[in-house]
């Protein structure tokens, strides 16, 4: 019984004695501390001598209260704010580039831009990009860094080639065709506001991540899904309506980084917009419409060729060819028409009428294809046992009139080229 | 102070201060004991009966009870852990905040940031798992001792509450962390309790008696977990189950003392009391008047009173041993494994499997069957028939001694085979085959409340019993077979439903099998 009791007491002054100390002397971020006091000794200029002898040795965050987060990141990154330390290594090394004087760190943290885990002091848990340590927004690394910036500021910045380049896919390749941003756009595939947020341990996909694509997005659940729906469609859930646009690893990338961008929870209480947002020319407007919502399936500038399964006419139409079918074939007709749906909207509604020969055909073609465009259609099956093609969805709840009158415009401008 | 001690001092001021330093463990001692080595036995039993928390234990006890392998210390090491509990209870509290919004961060904090709070919380949670083992061992120890009998019946009961307020303690502080692991864990306990309503339903009077949504309203305060819920469970896991808790425990141990001690046999082999401490013969000579109250149990004072012993030191001691034991336990664990943190709580991110917490995973497996017999039906019958079991085997059999005799052993060997074979058989069946719903899908839900492979378990064990009841013509024996039965099926649907059951509850090999994780 005396043996027992000896043991017992052994263990648990050997465990609790060891973990003690793990935990409270010897964690990380006091010996990088320490290493920082002997480089500044090393640099062995009296100033900074004198400097090393008041750093104290002690934890250190951000407490940010109204945005509820601290971090700790600041206990080993010490010298992040000073110049001498450029070409250190990490953890000792200062911030690259002049990021820092515009985003002061007591006013703004580490985490806002960087996630990871603030509140950790050692590493693996503060990256928090191993499958064990369960975080919600492990650490990001270029180039889906980019996509922080943007939960603030609005217009596009020099800083973020792959965002921009990204946002320009997204804009021009008709994504909100099926998708919805921000709640406007089709309703053939998932609202892309928000997907960002979604955190590493949502486990959308049925099959594991290839790990190619996994090690590659330092394995970020969010990013490896984002990343893997956009470069190959099929891998997600295998019956996808998506299509594979042929996308190179690199455009995917920054497909990801403009998705990973739209977030639900945008940190700054404003967003920063800076440059006045001014009314674009009605065909222009036209075109920007249609680049956002329509050229996934009707093609670059209505030209068609985007092939639709089980369609019994195999290939969803092209659009360039509206003007030939309104019977337009003068560029003075064409004119007329388009600036009578600037001034009056529908051209019912046009007072006076313009006055062309062939203006009431136009008018009962333009009826047919503004009913498409606002209640959609339903295509014929090639098999009719086969799955259903993709319909031309209903576009009455997300276009505005207006825009719906500029991409009609936009289509009978294209005429010839 | 001894007049020998007075005779013999030295006369230089610094002599004589040098001495007394040496004599020192011996007058703090006399300080505190305020009387002789002379009276030790005395002094001993009046050291129990004037501290108001010693009382409740025996003064005396016998050399029999303190044989370790009759208890395994399992009663002492459930109220040790429940010391650490309230300890490092304590030192947590400090630190967490009961809010939606700061729970848990505040965690986080308290793993990060505050000096051993890692260690703490770790020391709480394994401590936890521990109690519930230890508990349920314990209940086991005494059933198979029979140490229900003769007046134990009511503390037996009460064990039992204590049982079921340990599962509340634990299952109450599974949500405080507010992680997913939590949120889940309790969504589908709190479901378990709203489980009457399965039945509420196949009767369609859910209408105007609609009791499980009142339950979960009751526990919930709300449709769903919130800071409401949160609220509650911090009160009842800090506030009102520790209070009943304490309560119980002191009339747990006061009642063994007022029982004469812990159970023991009517006629005690010398062989069995060899390596216990012998009695002070010296003391019992001077039986002073405070000794004829040491012990309530007239017939044991009648026939052995040679073999009882001071609790202080021999019981004493034992007892703290085994407390020193199970911390040390308790350390080791909680150092070499970090209690789990998950990510913070999502409403809208469903964990797969959202698994309750481990004690009650084989109540959830029942309650995949049918949630009303499952979450409800099975527990209580099975606390009801356990509590009645005192009052029904009231055989004069033997108590004291483990599973009583040979017969004891062999049924109990026995129902443990049929228990194993009928849990295992009727598991594979319902994997295999599917139940009524799968080959009759327009079948009423009563049906299925009524005949699943829960109440056919429970079924096979009664007539089990019944039959063992016959064949030895024994109360008991009865009895055991149907304990070890529930005993036996406690263990193996914990651990079917949380080894091999997977995403949807699926069944899985390995959870290394689950897809993607």
């Amino acid at each position: 019984m005396k043996i027992l009791l000896y043991i017992s007491s052994i263990i648990i002054i050997i465990f609790s004695g060891l973990y003690l100390y793990q935990e409270n002397i010897a964690p990380e971020w006091r010996s990088h501390q320490l290493t920082y006091i002997d480089m500044l000794e090393e640099k062995s200029d009296p100033e900074t001598i004198q400097a090393s002898y008041s750093f104290p040795v002690k934890l250190r965050q951000i407490y940010l209260p109204e945005m509820n987060r601290v971090d700790r990141c600041v206990s080993c990154h010490v010298t992040m704010e000073d110049p001498r330390f450029e070409k250190e290594e990490n953890p000792l090394m200062a911030h690259p580039g002049e990021y820092l004087e515009k985003h002061d760190p007591e006013k703004y943290g580490c985490t806002i831009c960087h996630d990871g885990q603030g509140r950790a002091v050692n590493w693996k848990d503060a990256a928090a990009d191993e499958p064990d340590v369960y975080w919600t927004t492990p650490i990001l690394r270029k180039p889906f860094l980019e996509a922080n910036c943007y939960h603030c500021h609005v217009d596009l910045l020099k800083e973020t080639p792959y965002y921009s380049l990204g946002k320009q896919y997204f804009e021009t390749g008709g994504c909100l065709g099926c998708h919805k941003r921000d709640g406007k756009g089709g309703y053939l595939g998932p609202e892309l506001r928000g997907l960002g947020d979604a955190s590493s341990y949502i486990k959308f996909p049925v099959k594991d991540f290839n790990q190619n694509t996994f090690t590659q997005l330092n394995y970020n659940r969010n990013l490896a899904y984002i990343f893997e729906s956009v470069r190959f469609p099929g891998a997600q859930p295998e019956e996808t309506l998506m299509f594979d646009f042929k996308f190179s690893d690199e455009d995917a990338r920054a497909i990801t980084v403009y998705i990973k961008s739209l977030t639900a929870y945008p940190d700054g209480t404003q967003r920063l917009s800076q440059k006045p947002v001014s009314a674009l020319p009605f065909i222009k407007k036209g075109q920007e419409t249609f680049h956002l919502y329509c050229t996934a399936c009707h093609g670059k500038k209505g030209k068609g060729g985007v092939k639709n399964p089980n369609y019994a006419k195999d290939y969803i139409p092209k659009l360039n060819t509206l003007s030939e079918i309104m019977f337009l074939y003068k560029v003075e007709d064409r004119n007329a028409v388009i600036s009578t749906l600037e001034t009056f909207g529908d051209l019912l509604d046009a007072d006076p009428k313009p006055d062309f020969r062939g203006f009431f055909k136009a008018i009962a073609k333009y009826m047919s294809v503004k009913s498409i465009i606002l209640n959609g259609h339903i295509v014929e099956k090639k098999d009719s046992d086969g799955p259903t093609p993709i319909n031309m969805p209903t576009w009455e709840k997300s276009l505005s009139d207006d825009e719906v009158f500029s991409v009609i415009a936009y289509l009978i401008s294209l005429y010839d080229q | 102070m001894r007049k020998a001690d007075l005779e013999e001092t030295p006369e230089g001021a610094i002599k004589r201060s040098l001495v007394n330093l040496a004599r020192l463990p011996r007058h703090l001692k006399s300080s505190v004991m305020r009387h002789g080595a002379k009276d030790a036995g005395r002094l001993k039993s009046q050291l129990i009966l004037s501290s108001i928390f010693l009382h409740i234990h025996s003064i005396k006890t016998h050399r029999f009870s303190l044989r370790w392998n009759y208890t395994f210390g399992l009663g002492i090491m459930c109220i040790g852990l429940f010391a650490i509990l309230s300890l490092s209870g304590f030192l947590l509290m400090i630190y967490y905040k009961p809010d939606t919004a700061q729970a848990y961060s505040s965690i986080k904090d308290l793993i990060y940031v505050i000096p051993s709070g890692r260690l703490v919380r770790n020391i709480h949670r394994w401590a936890a798992h521990l109690m519930v083992i230890a508990s349920f061992l314990h209940m086991a120890r005494v059933f198979y001792t029979g140490a229900y009998k003769r007046g134990r019946e009511f503390n037996w009961n009460i064990g039992l509450a204590l049982f079921v307020l340990t599962l509340g303690l634990s299952f109450t502080g599974y949500l405080l962390p507010w992680d997913q692991l939590a949120y889940w864990a309790t969504t589908i306990g709190v479901n378990i309790a709203a489980s009457p309503t399965e039945l509420t339903d196949a009767l369609n009077i859910t209408g105007f008696f609609d009791i499980g949504t009142k339950l979960k309203h009751l526990l919930l305060g709300a449709d769903q977990i919130a800071n409401d819920a949160l609220i509650r469970f911090y009160f009842l896991h800090c506030i009102l189950l520790p209070f009943f808790m304490t309560l119980f425990v002191a009339i747990h141990i006061w009642r063994i003392r007022k029982n004469g001690g812990l159970s023991r046999p009517d006629c005690i082999d010398e062989e069995w009391l060899k390596g216990t401490p012998e009695n002070n013969k010296v003391n019992n000579a001077t039986k002073s008047g405070l000794f004829q109250h040491t012990d309530d149990s007239v017939k044991t004072k009648r026939s052995d009173a040679e073999n009882l012993v001071h609790s202080i030191p021999h019981a004493f001691l034992k007892e703290f041993v085994a407390v020193v034991f199970i911390l040390a336990i308790t350390v080791a664990l909680s150092s070499l494994f970090d209690a789990p943190l998950k990510e913070p709580a999502n409403l809208f991110i469903p964990e797969n499997p959202a698994k309750a917490p481990w004690y009650l995973v084989g109540i959830q497996e029942l309650v995949s069957y049918s949630a009303f017999m499952g979450g409800i039906g099975i527990p209580i019958i099975g606390l009801f028939v356990l509590a009645l079991i005192p009052y029904i085997d009231r055989d004069k059999g033997a108590i004291g001694i483990w599973f009583e005799n040979k017969t004891g052993i062999r049924v109990t060997k026995l129902s443990a085979c049929y228990a194993l074979i009928c849990c295992v058989t009727m598991l594979a069946f319902t994997i295999v085959f599917g139940w009524l719903r799968a080959w009759f899908p327009d079948i009423p839900q009563f049906l299925i409340i009524l005949i699943n492979p829960g109440t056919i378990l429970v079924l096979m064990f009664a007539a089990w019993s019944l039959f063992v009841l016959q064949r030895y013509d024994s109360i008991r024996m009865g009895a055991m077979a149907l304990f070890t039965c529930f005993f036996i099926a406690v263990i193996i649907l914990t651990y079917f439903a949380s080894v091999h059951r997977g995403p949807n509850w699926d069944f899985y090999w390995w959870p290394s099998l689950w897809a993607n994780h």
